[in-house]
């Protein structure tokens, strides 16, 4: 093939001018970002100078509790959105790691420099991100003042919105801010109440109200976490509300009452429990063995006998264990059962004693 | 006192930094577990003060080479995050001296490091 040498030329114009375009264009951003990178820089060590310096901030006496800021950061805050934001993340990563006195300087400053209105514009917004951002701001710099612009958000359509507004309430008001519980009509999602109570266990324990009301709740989730706060914080004075969720037709409740009478029981828990066990399903039934292991006594031993016929060998190896666990007398019930020596129950019953020889 | 703080937070670094450094103590910095096993072995230490969470090398992993390399016992104060009580109890198997769960007051840790300042000296 014969190429004109005018056309060879224009290609190789084309080329060196797209090579030369490209080495300006990688050379230009490298320069924007190597300006960037050293603003952000400076920005960076701004902010923690400023917050190094809030932590350390002793007050004259007077009670002039005003951190001394310079007018560069009064102008770069209100200029550059970039600088506000970096100077917040920075304030709020200090102040999830500081406590105290410093912490209390460390909320001063974000007051002084007026950056919860900026918080408080961000929950107006349409972006349910920038919304869930903004309350969990609040809430780690302890703005109790905006409580009543957060709690709205406790029953958020959008889930990220709600669940961060409903523990910015608990982290604000302790105890107290679960009255949220009383209007949430989104479910409270599994995770969610794991946050919520460990969030409270951060909180010094009170006699607060309303569990009572909650374990009647039209929301499910609101019940399971009901039973959860019953639970943990040893309410047995509700002890009938709790079994009375034991008839729930929602499976989650019946089970989360289940576990939490094994918390909470008395002499005629196990009979009661034993008394749902044939009407269960059979995730529920081995909940209710695996109570009975902890709280069954000598009166129960013939029913758990007469549950060993059950077909189910998950359900035999529970009821057998709460045998055991009745001690001696169970031990030995346990091996003159007319199916000790039939399979499955003769594999249970040696496993069994070689669990108690460790 | 010479103390080194292993911590990946540049903040908290600069932080703990200032403050011991208020108090009069020498302070060597280090970013991660890897480099406060190399100063720990170039400065030998009064106190380490070693977050939990870093990058390379854990906290516990600084705990562990410091415990089994060095026959001397330098002190070591953990900080760690709150709910990490399994990893506490762990550090204190591996030999660590103290405590300091995050979110933590200054002045609290200036006054354990000066616990730790009075029983070296006496």
């Amino acid at each position: 093939m014969n190429i004109r040498p005018h056309y060879f030329n224009l290609a190789i114009l084309f080329f060196t001018g797209l090579i030369l375009a490209l080495i300006v264009f990688i050379l230009i951003t490298m320069y924007i970002r190597n300006r960037r990178g050293g603003k952000l820089k400076k920005w960076k060590l701004m902010a923690n100078l400023l917050i190094r310096k809030a932590i350390f901030f002793e007050d004259d006496g007077d009670n002039n509790k005003t951190i001394q800021l310079t007018q560069r950061t009064h102008q770069l805050l209100n200029a550059d959105p970039h600088f506000r934001e970096l100077l917040t993340g920075e304030l709020l990563n200090a102040r999830k790691n500081i406590s105290g006195t410093s912490a209390g300087n460390l909320k001063q400053l974000y007051l002084q420099l007026s950056l919860q209105n900026f918080a408080v514009e961000r929950l107006k917004s349409l972006k349910w991100y920038i919304k869930a951002q903004a309350i969990q701001e609040l809430a780690v710099m302890g703005i109790k003042e905006q409580i009543t612009h957060i709690y709205r958000f406790t029953n958020h359509a959008k889930e990220l919105v709600r669940m961060e507004a409903q523990m910015a309430v608990v982290k604000l008001y302790g105890f107290e801010g679960l009255r949220f519980l009383d209007v949430v009509s989104y479910p409270i999602t599994e995770w969610q109440q794991i946050r919520l109570l460990h969030e409270l266990s951060h909180t010094p324990a009170e006699n607060f109200s309303g569990i009572e009301k909650w374990l009647k709740s039209e929301n499910k989730t609101v019940i399971v976490f009901a039973l959860k706060l019953a639970r943990d914080y040893h309410r047995f004075e509700l002890y009938h509300a709790i079994t009375a969720c034991l008839p729930d037709h929602d499976p989650d409740v019946r089970l989360q009452a289940i576990i939490t009478l094994g918390e909470l029981y008395r002499d005629d828990t196990a009979a009661l429990l034993i008394s749902r066990l044939l009407k269960e399903d059979i995730k529920h039934q081995l909940a209710i063995v695996k109570v009975l292991k902890n709280i069954a006594a000598e009166q129960d031993m013939p029913v758990l006998l007469d549950l060993l016929n059950t077909g189910n060998p998950q359900l035999q190896l529970g009821v057998a264990k709460s045998l055991a666990g009745l001690g001696p007398e169970g031990m030995k019930a346990l091996q003159h059962h007319p199916l000790a020596d039939k399979h499955p129950l003769d594999q249970i019953i040696n496993q069994i004693k070689s669990e108690v020889a460790v | 006192m010479r103390i080194l703080i292993a911590e990946d937070d540049d903040l908290m670094r600069k932080t703990l930094e200032f403050r011991l450094k208020r108090d009069g103590h020498e302070v060597i910095v280090t970013q991660d577990g890897r480099e406060a096993l190399a100063k720990i072995a170039d400065h030998l230490p009064d106190l380490v003060i070693t977050d939990i969470m870093m990058p390379y090398s854990s906290g516990l992993e600084v705990i562990s080479a410091v415990r089994q390399k060095y026959t001397q016992k330098i002190p070591i104060i953990i900080l760690s995050g709150m709910g990490q009580e399994e990893v506490v109890l762990e550090a204190f198997t591996l030999g660590a001296d103290d405590y300091i769960t995050k979110p933590f007051s200054p002045n609290e840790l200036s006054v354990r490091v000066r616990r730790f300042a009075f029983m070296g000296a006496a």
